[in-house]
């Protein structure tokens, strides 16, 4: 199935929760957040939503700035 | 030892240091737990991207010692509801509940737009957001500020990164003067001497980023800086003799050696 993370288009093989993305793709890490199909989740939340073909991802991180 | 007699206290939190501290423009991560150290700041500005889903990149998180208060800004943000998406995002980032409003669509002097500011500081505030809203110094508008639930204001000195100084300083005296919330200079200052002059006008803290990021010693002029903000806030406190046109003589005018 294919879903759009950050605006591009990403394969997955199988069906999987938002933390497993993360955790494959190394992005399950402090100050990195995810916002599914609009609304931002908790943490908490990540293994509880499993992702749907043509869901939309946004994960943002936290960086430097002024 | 920095004052403990007089604390700055904003969104429930009690700071003794009045120096904000912006991260963006240094020339490695590896500078930034120096700077704040030698700055003593406690309250450390960061921004928020999309994450690279192929190269993630450095976790700013483990460049900022614990016990600082991260301050998100919205830059990239347009009007106010992308600035609330931004917020709300860096609180589930778990960045707390500080936020830096800064909506921008001018992309030659970045100023900002002070009515979506004012929109977005009522949404977030009615959130529980701590909001501290980036603005072009006005007194009005900071009065709809206080209305809408703001923490402080956060007039700008000068364009972003320009190291120019307060050119607004009439602007910002007046919110100083009418504005009953911490007034808090945001972009423009460039040199330690230009926090102290903002300091000694009574503003409550100042936020440098440019010009301790682009000084060739980092670490250093972030220990200028700390300095600077504290001698400028000691001199206010101290209230300043009056200005005079003409000479007042400081030694005796009796007893001299003639006659």
């Amino acid at each position: 199935m294919n879903i759009v993370v950050n605006g591009m288009n990403v394969e997955l093989e199988r069906e999987m929760s938002i933390s497993e993305l993360l955790r494959i793709r190394c992005m399950d890490r402090p100050l990195v957040a995810v916002e599914h199909n609009l609304r931002w989740i908790t943490r908490d939340e990540w293994p509880n939503v499993v992702l749907k073909d043509s869901d939309r991802l946004e994960i943002v991180r936290i960086l430097a700035g002024g | 030892m920095l004052s403990t007699d007089d604390v700055l206290t904003i969104g429930g939190r009690a700071l003794t240091s009045r120096l904000f501290i912006g991260t963006g423009k240094f020339s490695s991560y590896d500078l930034i737990p120096e700077v704040i150290r030698e700055s003593r700041t406690q309250v450390v500005t960061v921004a928020l991207r999309r994450l690279d889903f192929e190269n993630p990149g450095e976790n700013m998180a483990t460049r900022v010692p614990e016990g600082c208060i991260l301050l998100t800004n919205t830059s990239g943000a347009r009007n106010a509801a992308e600035a609330v998406r931004i917020a709300q995002l860096a609180r589930a980032a778990g960045c707390g509940d500080w936020i830096k409003i800064e909506i921008v669509t001018d992309q030659r002097y970045l100023l900002p737009d002070n009515q979506e500011t004012i929109e977005a500081t009522r949404i977030l505030a009615a959130q529980g957001f701590v909001v501290l809203p980036y603005i072009s110094p006005d007194l009005m508008v900071s009065r709809r500020l206080v209305d809408a639930g703001a923490a402080a204001v956060m007039p700008l000195g000068a364009p972003i990164g320009t190291n120019r100084g307060i050119k607004t300083r009439e602007l910002v005296r007046i919110l100083v003067e009418e504005i009953e919330l911490p007034v808090i200079v945001d972009a423009g200052i460039g040199h330690p001497s230009e926090a102290a002059e903002a300091m000694e006008m009574g503003c409550s803290a100042v936020l440098v980023n440019t010009a301790i990021a682009t000084a060739r010693d980092p670490a250093r002029m972030a220990r200028a800086f700390g300095l600077a903000v504290e001698a400028g806030r000691l001199a206010f406190r101290s209230v300043p003799g009056p200005v005079l046109c003409k000479a007042s003589a400081s030694s005796p005018l009796t007893g001299f050696l003639r006659d």
